[in-house]
């Protein structure tokens, strides 16, 4: 590639972006004159007020309800994929595949109870009662009895992955002995990651500037932000 | 440009699964379900070591044909 052809390429992509920003930045500007104009409202306060007396009834029920959407249907999951395993020959490739799909829905739902769990406990803090608190606890434990059920079988259908769950070092025990197709999975996966991280980050910015949040939950947000773009940049240097 | 493989009717002749050739060549059971579906290009070392335990040259398991359309 030519000077030339970098330099169309780049007035042709600029064009686009000055479009976007100047839509960005009307939508913006409509955005905050009009929650200037609700700002003081009697209705955006009658809102404001619900949706806290909602927060405050839904909270306690969060951690029930978490148990029961994402760790209920998981272990439900675990058993059947452990059900087919029994069953298989050990030579059959489609039961292995759909096992395989199985636990990786089984862990997914896993990791979102455990962030959803913390949340509501953290809502919670002092007005906290002593079964609630029990509730976490027990939410926490079942999460941990899940994802090790989850990667004990998936050893034992791949005997050459290393690493107990309850091992601080798992991580990376569990990573090293990735071959490569799974080594470059993990890599795909984790640029996603970032990439989304990334946005999220600045959409959540745009958000709390908006809503005036206040400087800590801004601060938070972009230490999000720089941690993971310092951490991606470090690696990719190496 | 697609890479066409012959992987799976090797593995046939061979008579193993994809878990026991997964041994042979030190890789797991899903990257070699994955290479046989065309899903994952494996590098030039794991082409190699496929080819040897097949017993045929990677050209024979690994072709490179340029899409014509």
């Amino acid at each position: 590639m030519n000077h030339k052809e970098l330099k169309k390429e780049n007035r042709k992509a600029l064009k686009i972006l000055i479009i976007v920003m100047i839509l960005s930045g009307l939508g913006g500007g409509i955005l905050g004159t009009a929650l200037s104009l609700l700002e003081g409202s009697t209705f955006v306060e009658h809102l404001q007020t619900m949706a806290k007396q909602m927060f405050q009834v839904m909270i306690p029920w969060g951690i029930p309800v978490t148990m029961l959407a994402f760790q209920l249907p998981a272990i439900v999951l675990l058993g059947n994929a452990r059900k087919k395993y029994k069953n298989w020959d050990g030579e059959e490739e489609k039961t292995a595949e759909i096992i395989d799909k199985i636990l990786n829905t089984v862990l997914f739902l896993c990791n979102l109870s455990v962030p959803l769990c913390i949340f509501f406990m953290s809502c919670m803090r002092k007005r906290m009662t002593v079964i609630e608190f029990i509730e976490f606890l027990i939410s926490v434990f079942i999460a941990m009895g899940i994802q090790q059920k989850s990667v004990d079988l998936i050893r034992l259908m791949n005997p050459e992955k290393k690493g107990s769950v309850y091992d601080f070092q798992f991580q990376r025990k569990w990573f090293e002995s990735c071959d490569e197709a799974e080594q470059k999975k993990v890599g795909e996966a984790s640029y996603k990651s970032y990439k989304i991280t990334q946005m999220s980050c600045m959409i959540l910015w745009l958000i709390l500037y908006i809503l005036d949040a206040g400087v800590l939950p801004i601060f938070v947000v972009l230490l999000i932000l720089v941690i993971s773009s310092v951490s991606y940049m470090i690696e990719a240097m190496k | 440009m697609p890479l066409y493989n012959r992987l799976k009717e090797h593995r046939a002749r061979l008579g193993v699964n994809q878990r026991q050739m997964g041994a042979l060549v030190d890789v797991s059971r899903q990257t070699i379900s994955q290479i046989e579906r065309g899903d994952y290009s494996p590098s030039v070392t794991l082409a190699l070591k496929l080819a040897k335990v097949c017993g045929v040259t990677v050209e024979e398991i690994f072709t490179y044909e340029e899409d014509t359309k």
